[in-house]
């Protein structure tokens, strides 16, 4: 039995009912806004360079609480900033995967037996495809990709595992009594997608996004370190950690405070998603 | 048997997919990536001749097309523009190390997760456990490259227990004897394995977890208590051998994400296998390498994917298997 | 004589979400040994959770009263050891559970499920634990040879829910408890399952407690009635005597309800 969407209001008393729900939200609300209210809340621009020689690699300190970098850019900003682009970008990625994955999945769920079979094998091509390397692929192709860009291909690489979900959620739906039940009282098929099918699949939906969002954050940080994401000087989580590789234990401060962010946020993220799971797909079809 | 040759049908159309999609990104991106490979001065006019020759460059498109599944069928991967080989040697060399990372990693990742994960439903609610579960998700969350950056700082410099890159010791290793040459592979294994490992037992471990809870609260559990079997036997016995069923099931999606994942911590370890050679030919834009590397990916997630299948329903009494 | 079973004051309650539901309320029962008795009651009535609290197996989310009481042959059940309480499970105490669809593991031959039991209670011979499920099932009538060889999915529900007897009757215990043996089966499969429970126990002498919301099933099989309602135990009346003179509110719709009304076995 899948279980009818609750109202976001029962949703979200049931998220904060345990205590570490509570945290991960907190948490979530405390980052999320940080790195909103960035352009207000950073003490420095990020990409400003002063004295080049003078500010290099400082320590934290009061004035600069998170040290600076290589070009004497002052991190604390440069990470306030790189969240913007670092959940931006996974924001945005998510969203393509959803819309894509949502109407390709739900499309395969109600075609007939053949069209299904091209569209699921389609969707194994791509999920076979290492996205690592499918993104080194592509990058070494686009060079400096934006971040819109970046994003987009993030979503083009995640659509199939949700595709998968929604298609076999739709297909064990099709023969559900109730939806049988309306097609007999003469409801047109986009009406019965409408009404019964898609809001049956919306919990599985935003567990699963929840979750992609989760697993893209290291995605953009690994290839922006890489050199393959966003280049220097857009910060992002991932970038402002390359300054710190070389000599870790002299600039420990480029390397803690993103690897803060990105784990605390994802940790946050995750355990979100699992109780969310837990509410709404007990399951597991959304894994 | 009759499932496991539809499986592998299913593999090998999926496969030729793979491919036709890394061609079609190779030729979508602006202008065309090959001509560009051929303008590269350091080519003999020989070499670039049998390239013009062989892929056809001047011809409609889909006859390209066709001319790249049929050499990628014969074995032929084009030519490495940066290192001066042929596509196939280069792989030849990279692709056992990279097959020896990723099984031990593999290995010694899904014991663990598995072992995680049935202790983390056994103990489901202790203290002990909760802790243990925010441990998993922490490392869960860390991106690979910095777990491997980790691993090198405590186990390679600080504790010195291992080599902090490369296969081999560049210096002595020729001059080992077969088991000292084994012993050396082996230390500079350790570390990369067990960075693997570690990121493989994070999600085995989820996943895993999550099916014992499944599995737990079944009928035929409860029945097993009733027939007076300590808790160790109903938990290994019964709950452990369906829940793998599922794990086992899930684990071709954790496929793809382990190549990915490999990858990254060879670059970092400088393991030189598939991974280390993509980025490099990536970044060195030598694209018949970054294709070749893509599609052979692709087809062994594809194969790994229906043989797990297959292993799952040999496993489970009542799959139909020749159905 | 002693009794074999006494439950004194027995109350468990459910918790579930922010709710408590109390399934029993201060039931108290003896069974002697060799006896048959009923424990009948419309769904929800209570009756499951009580004949799981015997051998210990109710739910997390369960909790007994702290007054409450259970005496097997002399020993305080609910103050055993967990290795004790293992002891009893399966070998002096057994049950029969109500669907055999679910109730026996997919993965495993039901011969080495049954076989199992003894393993489970110090029998270490493997080939010996097998010959004695086999003989098991040959006396509830699983005799074809194929049995040795079966897995679950292979045999009908009828099939099952034998397996299922001959596992809780292997060891020879002194009770079983079988809570709602034959409500998932055909009503053909029905009689055939309880006319092999009672044939076993006429031929062991072990005391049965049926758990059934159908007092038909429990009129045909036990001697006595513990009749339920709302966590209650509210008429408590050798069977004869229930069937032709029921006291209670619910032992009266109970008769009332049967086809055939006043004619028992």
């Amino acid at each position: 039995m899948s279980t009818e969407p609750r109202a976001t209001r029962d949703l979200l008393r049931a998220l904060a009912a345990d205590a570490p729900s509570r945290a991960a939200l907190v948490t979530l609300a405390l980052v999320a806004g940080a790195v909103a209210l960035a352009p207000f809340v950073a003490p420095y621009d990020p990409n400003a360079m002063r004295d080049f020689v003078r500010d290099q690699f400082l320590a934290p300190s009061w004035s600069h609480p998170f040290g600076t970098d290589s070009a004497g850019r002052d991190v604390l900003s440069r990470v306030l900033h790189g969240g913007r682009v670092s959940l931006g970008v996974a924001t945005l990625a998510v969203a393509v995967s959803v819309l894509f994955g949502t109407l390709w999945g739900a499309a395969a769920g109600y075609a007939n037996r053949a069209v299904d079979d091209v569209m699921m094998r389609c969707t194994d091509a791509v999920m076979a495809l290492p996205r690592i390397l499918l993104l080194i692929l592509v990058a070494s192709v686009l060079r400096e990709p934006t971040a819109a860009a970046l994003a987009l291909l993030l979503g083009v690489t995640s659509w199939p595992a949700m595709s998968r979900v929604v298609r076999a959620e739709v297909r064990a739906l099709r023969s559900r009594d109730y939806v049988i039940a309306s097609q007999a009282l003469g409801a047109t098929w986009w009406r019965r997608l409408r009404t019964h099918l898609l809001p049956a699949v919306l919990p599985l939906v935003i567990v699963n996004a929840t979750l992609a969002f989760a697993s893209v954050i290291p995605l953009e940080a690994t290839l922006s370190f890489l050199g393959l994401g966003l280049h220097p000087p857009t910060p992002s989580w991932g970038n402002i950690l390359l300054d710190g590789t070389d000599q870790v234990a002299a600039h420990w401060w480029l390397v803690l405070f993103p690897a803060l962010a990105i784990v605390v946020t994802v940790v946050a993220v995750t355990a979100l998603g699992d109780r969310l799971q837990q509410l709404l797909d007990p399951r597991g079809a959304a894994l | 048997m009759r499932f496991a040759l539809r499986r592998a049908g299913q593999a090998a159309i999926v496969i030729v997919a793979v491919a036709t999609l890394a061609f079609v990104l190779i030729h979508l991106a602006p202008g065309d990536p090959f001509p560009t490979a051929l303008d590269d001065p350091s080519l003999t006019d020989a070499v670039r001749a049998r390239l013009r020759a062989q892929f056809g460059f001047d011809r409609p498109l889909f006859e390209q097309y066709l001319r790249f599944l049929w050499n990628y069928l014969r074995g032929d991967f084009g030519w490495s523009v940066a290192r001066n080989m042929p596509v196939a040697t280069a792989i030849a060399d990279a692709l056992p190390r990279t097959v020896l990372l990723m099984a031990t990693g593999l290995v010694a990742g899904t014991a663990g997760g598995v072992a995680l994960g049935t202790w983390q439903a056994a103990r489901r609610g202790s203290g002990a456990e909760r802790l243990v579960g925010l441990g998993a998700v922490v490392v869960y969350a860390v991106p690979e490259f910095l777990l491997a950056m980790g691993m090198i700082a405590l186990f390679a410099l600080r504790l010195r227990w291992f080599p902090m890159s490369g296969i081999v010791d560049a210096r002595s290793h020729d001059a080992l004897g077969a088991a000292g040459r084994a012993a050396d592979v082996l230390r500079h294994l350790a570390l990369p394995a067990a960075t693997l490992a570690l990121v493989v037992a994070a999600s085995v471990s989820r996943y895993h977890r999550a099916a014992m809870l499944a599995v737990l609260p079944e009928d035929y559990i409860r029945t097993a208590r009733a027939k007076g079997l300590s808790e160790r036997d109903v938990v290994l016995r019964h709950a452990l051998p369906n829940a793998m069923g599922a794990v086992l099931a899930l684990g071709g999606l954790l496929i793809p994400a382990l190549f990915g994942g490999a990858a990254v911590i060879e670059k970092f370890f400088d393991w030189p296998g598939m991974g280390r050679l993509m980025f490099n030919a990536a970044l060195g834009r030598d694209y018949h390498l970054v294709v070749a590397g893509v599609v052979l990916s692709g087809a062994l997630v594809a194969a790994g994917t229906a043989i797990a299948d297959v292993v799952a329903a040999a496993f489970d009494p009542a799959q139909e298997l020749d159905a | 004589m002693s009794a074999l079973l006494t439950v004194e004051r027995l109350g468990i309650t459910y918790t579930r979400g922010g709710g408590e539901r109390r399934a029993a309320h201060d039931v108290s029962f003896t069974i002697d040994a060799g006896e048959t008795v009923a424990l009948v009651g419309e769904s929800g009535s209570g009756k499951t959770a009580i004949a799981l609290a015997l051998l210990r197996l109710l739910p997390r989310t369960a909790t007994i009263a702290a007054e409450s009481r259970i005496g097997f042959d002399g020993a305080d059940v609910l103050a055993l050891g967990d290795d004790a309480m293992r002891a009893l499970r399966g070998r002096r105490i057994a049950m029969v559970f109500q669907e055999p669809a679910t109730s026996l593991n997919p993965r495993l031959r039901v011969a080495d499920q049954v076989a199992e039991v003894a393993a489970a209670h110090g029998e270490r011979d493997a080939r010996a634990a097998r010959r004695l499920a086999m003989g098991m099932f040959e006396r509830v009538g699983l005799g074809d040879p194929r049995m040795a060889r079966a897995y679950p999915h292979e045999l009908s529900g009828g099939q099952k829910q034998r397996v299922v007897i001959a596992m809780a009757l292997l060891l020879d215990p002194a009770l079983v408890v079988a809570d709602e043996p034959t409500s998932a089966l055909d009503v053909t499969v029905q009689a055939q399952v309880l006319e092999v429970l009672r044939e076993r126990q006429r031929a062991n002498g072990m005391a049965l407690l049926l758990v059934t919301h159908d007092l038909a099933v429990a009129a045909t099989t036990c001697g006595r009635a513990l009749v339920m309602h709302e966590g209650r135990v509210v008429e408590d009346a050798p069977m004869p005597r229930l069937l032709s003179a029921p006291q209670s509110v619910a032992a009266r719709s109970l008769v009332g309800a049967l086809p055939c009304a006043g004619s028992a076995a």
